[in-house]
Order: C-alpha cells, then sequence, then structure tokens
C-alpha cells in the first residue's frame, strides 16, 4: 500500500474521508453517542469532554474547515444552534455555552472532519483569553477596513444611533431622565466608551423631538 | 484601547484593546443578549457570517497556520484569533474519558430536551436533574429557570438601574 508521502493531495483527502470516524458516525458504520441529527448535521457526545454535554455538531458531508463548508449547510448549522445549544443547556443544567470552532492543526484542530465544539458551562466564559499589548494594531485596522471594503469609518452617531434602534428601553431612559442615563452610563466602561463626549441632555432633546414628530 | 472597524445592521467589529495576538478580532451583537436563542436569526446569521468571514480574511492577510472562532454567552460575543504554531496560545482543555454510564444518560436527557423543544415544550421539574454533576461541575446556583425564563435584558444602560 502506498504512504502518503506518494500520495497526491487529492488522494490523501479522500484517504481521509474514507477513514473519517465522523462520517462513519453518520452514516451509521459507526456508534457515537448521537444527540442530535437531520438531513444536514450530526451531533455527538464528546468520548473526551471538556464538561459534561460536550458536543460535536458537524456537517454530514465531509468538510475540512469551515471556509469551504457549504452556504446552505453554514446556513443551516447557525439556524440550528439555537435549539441544540438550548437542548444541552437544559438538560446539563448549564449557564451558558461555548461554541469552539478550530481551522487548522495550529488552532486546535484534531480532526480531518469540520467540528464545532459546543461546550457547556457555569456561567463563566469557558475559554479565557490571554490579553497583550500588541504591535501593528493600527496597521491591521487600515488593512482590515481595506479589505472590508470600509471607505469611510462609522461615525460615533451611525453606531449611537444603531445602538438606540436596537435598545428602545435605554433609549427611553434617555429621554425621559437624561440625568439618571449619564449615572448609568458612567458606571459602565462599554457605555462611557460608546457615549463619550456625549451631550446627553441635547440627545434627549434631539429624540424627544423624533418622537413628537413620528406622532 | 478598543478600536471601532465596523458597525453593520446588527453587529459592531472591534480590536480588542488587549488582544490575544495579532489577528484578534471581535464580533459584537448591538443588541446585548446572554443567549444565542436571544438573538434573531438575521442578528445570528450576521454575527457567524461575519465571523467566519473575519476568519478567512485574517488567515490569508496574516498568513496565518490557522484560525479559531470562539462565540461565548452572558452576554453573546464572538472572539475571532489568527493563530500560528507554537503561538503559545493554549485553548486547548484536558478532557477525561467520560464513563459509558454517564454517556449514556447525558445523550439521553439531551435527546429528550432537544425532542422537547421542537415541540415547544418547557422543561418538567424531573427532566432537569437527569445528568449528575460532580462537585467541580456543579451549578452553584439552583434556581435552574432563571437560566431559561430570564427576561431579554437591554445593553448597558437599563441593566444598571438598582
Amino acid at each position: 500500500m502506498a504512504s502518503q508521502d506518494d500520495m497526491s493531495p487529492e488522494e490523501i483527502a479522500e484517504l481521509q474521508r474514507k477513514n473519517c470516524i465522523f462520517c462513519k458516525i453518520s452514516s451509521g458504520e459507526m456508534k457515537g453517542q448521537v444527540v442530535y441529527k437531520d438531513s444536514m448535521l450530526v451531533g455527538v457526545l464528546d468520548i473526551n469532554p471538556a464538561r459534561k454535554g460536550h458536543t460535536l455538531l458537524y456537517p454530514k458531508e465531509h468538510i475540512p474547515i469551515l471556509p469551504i463548508m457549504p452556504k446552505e449547510t453554514f446556513e443551516h448549522m447557525v439556524e440550528s444552534l439555537p435549539l441544540i445549544c438550548e437542548g444541552i443547556k437544559e438538560a446539563t443544567l448549564a449557564k451558558g455555552i461555548t461554541v469552539f470552532m478550530a481551522n487548522g492543526a495550529a488552532a486546535g484542530q484534531q480532526s480531518p472532519h469540520f467540528i464545532t465544539h459546543l461546550i457547556p458551562n457555569d456561567g463563566k466564559p469557558f475559554a479565557v483569553l490571554p490579553e497583550k499589548n500588541v504591535e501593528g494594531q493600527q496597521e491591521l485596522v487600515a488593512k482590515l477596513k481595506k479589505r472590508l471594503g470600509v471607505t469611510s469609518v462609522s461615525t460615533k452617531p451611525d453606531v449611537i444611533a444603531m445602538f438606540l434602534e436596537q435598545n428602545p428601553e435605554a433609549r427611553q431612559v434617555i429621554i425621559e431622565n437624561p440625568s439618571k442615563a449619564k449615572v448609568l452610563i458612567v458606571g459602565d466602561p462599554e457605555a462611557s466608551r460608546l457615549f463619550e463626549g456625549i451631550d446627553l441632555e441635547k440627545l434627549s432633546l434631539q429624540l424627544r423631538k423624533i418622537v413628537e414628530a413620528r406622532k | 484601547m478598543t478600536i471601532d472597524i465596523l458597525a453593520t445592521k446588527h453587529v459592531s467589529i472591534r480590536l480588542p484593546g488587549k488582544p490575544a495576538c495579532l489577528g484578534h478580532v471581535q464580533v459584537f451583537p448591538l443588541r446585548n443578549v446572554p443567549a444565542l436563542n436571544l438573538l434573531s436569526n438575521e442578528e445570528r446569521h450576521e454575527l457567524f457570517t461575519i465571523s467566519n468571514t473575519l476568519s478567512a480574511i485574517l488567515f490569508e492577510m496574516l498568513n496565518a497556520h490557522g484560525t479559531n472562532i470562539i462565540v461565548q454567552e452572558n452576554p453573546v460575543r464572538a472572539d475571532i484569533i489568527a493563530r500560528f504554531q507554537d503561538d503559545g496560545i493554549d485553548l486547548q482543555w484536558s478532557g477525561n474519558r467520560a464513563e459509558q454510564s454517564d454517556l449514556d444518560s447525558t445523550r439521553k436527557a439531551i435527546n429528550d430536551r432537544i425532542d422537547e423543544l421542537k415541540e415547544g415544550a418547557e422543561p418538567q421539574e424531573h427532566e432537569k436533574v437527569h445528568v449528575e454533576h460532580s462537585e467541580e461541575e456543579k451549578p452553584k446556583d439552583d434556581n435552574v429557570a432563571e437560566v431559561h425564563i430570564a427576561p431579554q435584558k437591554p445593553r448597558h444602560v437599563i441593566r444598571r438601574i438598582p
């Protein structure tokens, strides 16, 4: 039998597909602890779980990494996630879930079949990321904006307008009691950053005018 | 300092002030919710699609060896991280081989609950204790209902009202 050194990438991929335990589980050739199955996806329990209920959700089709997953499968996975995550959380009494995806061995991918790990937790984040001082952030921002086709930065009023549209109760507090809103914003670092330099009295007045105009 | 890159209809894309590495990007839903199921389909699609796109862009732009997408709850957000061989970022867990009986009972509990959720049923008290937890894994708060029925909390301001 030829060793993998003598094989083309296509032959290696085909061999991996033939030997893939996740394909074998979805076809029924191998037994797995299947918690979810539909026309496109399979969810099985990890036999070496990080936490009880740790589930491996994967496409039935042998797809090695997420970026090449067909759009239809990706969309179906995103649609199915709430049901599966809630099922896991409620059955294991978990308070939250971490959705962990790894593309490539350097990222921790251990199987040639793309897998999404669903790891229940007790409310604290499962993955605590290191925090570093990193050089080159500004250059990265410029490159990312270029790649994302951002020709102008979303202005602060744009972001605040979107925030207020998405958070009607926060909007109401600003309209009805800007002083109270100010106190509340000061107590929240993220809100402080968003509303930094914004005159809440003026904003409140503008919002009241908009409400009046809509009546 | 956190750097805003772009805000779309439903999410904002940022570079964290203290990233895990060069190539660490965060995606936040504009509407702050504690759990994935509280996002609308459209919001959830945007969160995952943009995270996936950013993952591919970072991989290519930084000549990375891999990428991680990590979506967490409480509140919902996504971290996208470009990865390199021996980059010193340890995101792996040390899983222990589970007992067959544990796997069987957990599978049954999840299977049953998913089936019930499909039918729109609320969890029954006796079904919430299918799984035996070790002391370490045991949730501190036994008020399970709070996790499932807590009203959706709007972002920032309202959350802080005494």
